[in-house]
Formats: structure tokens, sequence, C-alpha cells
């Protein structure tokens, strides 16, 4: 029998386990025997990933950097969802504060979700010092708490961030531009409230990571095949609306320049425990 | 009084991983031991499990109205339930834990003219009695509303 294609992926809730077993069940059917293998975090879905436990990896934004370090970038960006391309992160500010462009934030509060989030703490405090305005001595950074292992796919810290705005506890924030689309589209964030007074640099989000070593002809099937599946499938469909996309992509390793960027500067995983 | 011993007999399905239990001369079949698909064609052994829960507590309670002649209107439970460690049981890299389930909640809802005082104590009679109600009590919370 076939050696099955391990895929790692991160159980945040057990419903994600549909999404896997429609993913399973296609390639399964398409002649790709495959194994998923849930971790309770990316932290140790790196550590699977970097000892070969897995051949290929669903990772946030951040696991993917840290792999690509953690492997001296022995490992290729290989599938992404439509929705993981070219993201930005909206800095807003409420619309009846004084707080109109990047230049008046100084002097003001910035409130930061998960210290671990790409969107709304890494790419949006690097972008405020690549415009001049240097965290934590021309701003004043209002942090939240981190939620061990999640590597940034915490929305609950990028929401809050947000209601400190509302609030007065902070003068501005960042948003993943989805995230506002989604929140505004869904009644969770009223834009009467909130102007947008910037947008970073883009970004990618999430990728399917693989070895170095996995195997470049199955590489291709294996990719061939997730970007077959099709949105008019009513399974796919299903698996599609549950994870957030309506088409699967090739990946690109040329996404996470901001990222790599902010962590480098922000010295973000010399600071993580060993 | 000799003991008396139910017996089942439950085969693997056509499906996946579902079994068809046998059960004298009726069938039923379920699907995997659990599920998190809320889009899932098949009851799911656990599902069934909080669902025979639910029939134990509103047939022994109905079997204790009838005894005492207490007419109900409607009864109606509501059942949920939580693993242990769902970690556990989707084999989750590091998983402790038991994927057991390790809470239950019943709700009985009952509509009648009787006076509420008559209706809770048929329902303690009733959980003094229910034989899964009993069997599974460190987990489950059980509370009766009446509607008079």
């Amino acid at each position: 029998m076939t050696k099955p294609v391990r895929i790692g992926t991160v159980l945040y809730n057990p419903k994600v386990t549909v999404i896997w077993d429609i993913i399973k069940d296609y390639f399964e059917e398409q002649g790709i025997p495959t194994d998923i293998v849930y971790y309770p975090d990316y932290d140790r879905q790196t550590d699977g990933f970097v000892k070969g436990e897995i051949d290929v990896a669903w990772n946030s934004p951040l696991a993917w950097v840290d792999a690509y370090r953690r492997t001296n970038g022995r490992c290729r960006a290989i599938a992404m969802r439509d929705s993981d391309v070219d993201r930005v992160s909206y800095i807003i500010a409420r619309k009846d504060s004084a707080v109109n462009s990047l230049a008046d934030l100084k002097g003001k509060r910035f409130a930061t979700g998960a210290p671990d989030s790409p969107q709304s703490t890494l790419i949006p405090l690097e972008f405020l010092r690549e415009n001049g305005i240097e965290p934590d001595k021309d701003i004043r950074v209002v942090r939240a708490p981190a939620r061990d292992g999640w590597q940034g796919d915490d929305l609950d810290g990028e929401f809050g961030a947000f209601k400190k705005v509302l609030g007065g506890e902070a003068d501005a924030s960042a948003i993943l531009d989805w995230m506002w689309d989604f929140w505004t589209a869904d009644g969770k964030i009223d834009a009467s409230q909130v102007k947008i007074i910037a947008k970073t640099e883009t970004f990618d989000h999430c990728v399917f990571a693989a070895r170095e070593d996995f195997d470049s002809e199955l590489e291709k099937k294996w990719v061939d095949v997730l970007l077959s599946m099709s949105y008019d499938n009513p399974t796919h469909k299903q698996m599609m609306d549950m994870e957030g996309l309506k088409e699967w992509l090739p990946g690109r390793n040329t996404g996470f320049g901001p990222l790599t960027k902010a962590t480098e500067n922000q010295r973000f995983f010399e600071k993580q425990p060993a | 009084m000799e003991g008396f011993k139910w017996k089942v007999r439950v085969t693997g399905s056509s499906g996946k991983e579902g079994a068809v239990v046998h059960v004298r001369q009726h069938r039923f079949e379920s699907g995997s031991a659990a599920s998190f698909d809320v889009e899932h064609p098949e009851v799911s052994a656990v599902e069934y499990a909080l669902g025979a829960v639910g029939a134990d507590v509103v047939a022994m309670l109905r079997a204790v109205c009838r005894e005492r002649r207490i007419a109900l209107d409607a009864v109606e439970a509501t059942v949920s339930g939580e693993l242990g460690s769902a970690e556990t049981y989707l084999n989750v890299v590091d998983a402790k834990g038991s994927p057991g389930l390790a809470r239950a909640e019943v709700t009985v809802f009952v509509s009648t003219m009787a006076a509420e005082p008559e209706v809770r104590e048929a329902w303690a009679e009733a959980l003094r009695r229910s034989p899964l109600a009993n069997t599974l009590g460190g987990i489950l919370n059980l509370e009766l509303r009446v509607d008079i």
C-alpha cells in the first residue's frame, strides 16, 4: 500500500474535523491515501513538521514563518486559500476622535490583539515603526494577554483591541481587512462609529507548507487534487464555507515579508520560551 | 427475584464507521461513535446515549405519574452532553484525559393541571427508579420545569 501523506492541522475546535474529513475523503477518492494528524497548537505542529512527523502542515502565517525559520528555509509554501492572498490590516480609530492619520497617533495609545497575532499586533506595530512611530516610545501600546500555542490565530484579541478603541481605552487598533468585512457585515462592528486611517502593506495569511524532502512528484499530484476541489460541489462547498474560501490556489513564499520583518525587528522568536 | 439480562447484537454497517444494532425483532443504525458535524446524516452513538437518557427520564416520569393518577398534558426533555476530552477521542497529538461523557444536562418540561408539589414528588420517585439516570448519576444535572 502507498504510504499515506500525513497532513498536520491544529484542532482548535472539534468542528474542524468536518473540514478535514471532507478533504481526506476527497484525496483518498483521488488515489492519494491521506492521514490527518491533529495537533493541539501551532507550536506543537511546527515541532512535528521539523521532526518529520508530518509531510504537509496547514499553517497560520506565524507558524509558516516559524517553520521556515526553524528549517532554515527547507520547506515550501505549496497551496493556500484564495482568501489568504494579499491581505491588509486596517488601522482604525473612533470616528469622533481627532486621530485622522498615522501622524496623529504620536503620543496616543494603540491597542493590539494577542501578542502573536500577525494582523493585529506584529505587522501593525512594524508598520507604525516604518512610518516613524516607534512603539512603546512614540505611542503607548495597550497589549492583550497571550493564548498559549495559538500563534496568532486568536480573533478574540483582535476584537478586544477594537472594543478598547470604542470604549476609549485606546485611540487606535488594527483589524484584518477580511475580519473588517466579516464583522461589519454581521453587525459586530458598526462601521459608522469608526474610521480607517491607514492600511498596512499586503501580506499573505494561512498556507500549506511541505517539507523539503516531500516527494516533488507526489507534491504536484497533491496540489493538483487540492486545487481541483470545487465550490460547485456541495460537499466541497460545505468545507470551503467553514474554512472561508471559494477556491484553493497554488502557494507562494513571497507573501510573508511583512510578518518575517516584524518578527525579526521585534525579536519575537527570541522572546519565546525554549 | 431472578435477574433479567438484555441482549442486543451489533454489527458493522455498510458505512465507513457505523454500526447496526439488532434488538429482538428491531434494528437501528448508528453512525460514528461521536460526530461534530451538525449536518451528519447519521445519529452517532453518543447522541443515541443522550437520547436514551432523555427517554429513560421521560418514560419513568410518565410511568410514575400514571401510577399516581396524575394527568400530564405534555412532557418533553432536552438533553445536552459534552465529552471530557474530545481531543483524546480525535487522537490529537499529546492528548490526555477521558473521552467519556463528562457532563450531561437533562431538562424536563411538564405541562399539567395537577398541583406542582404532586408532580415534583412524582419526579423525585422517577429519578429514584430511572435505570439510566442512576447509571450516569455522577455526570448528570437534572432539572424539572413544571408549567401548570
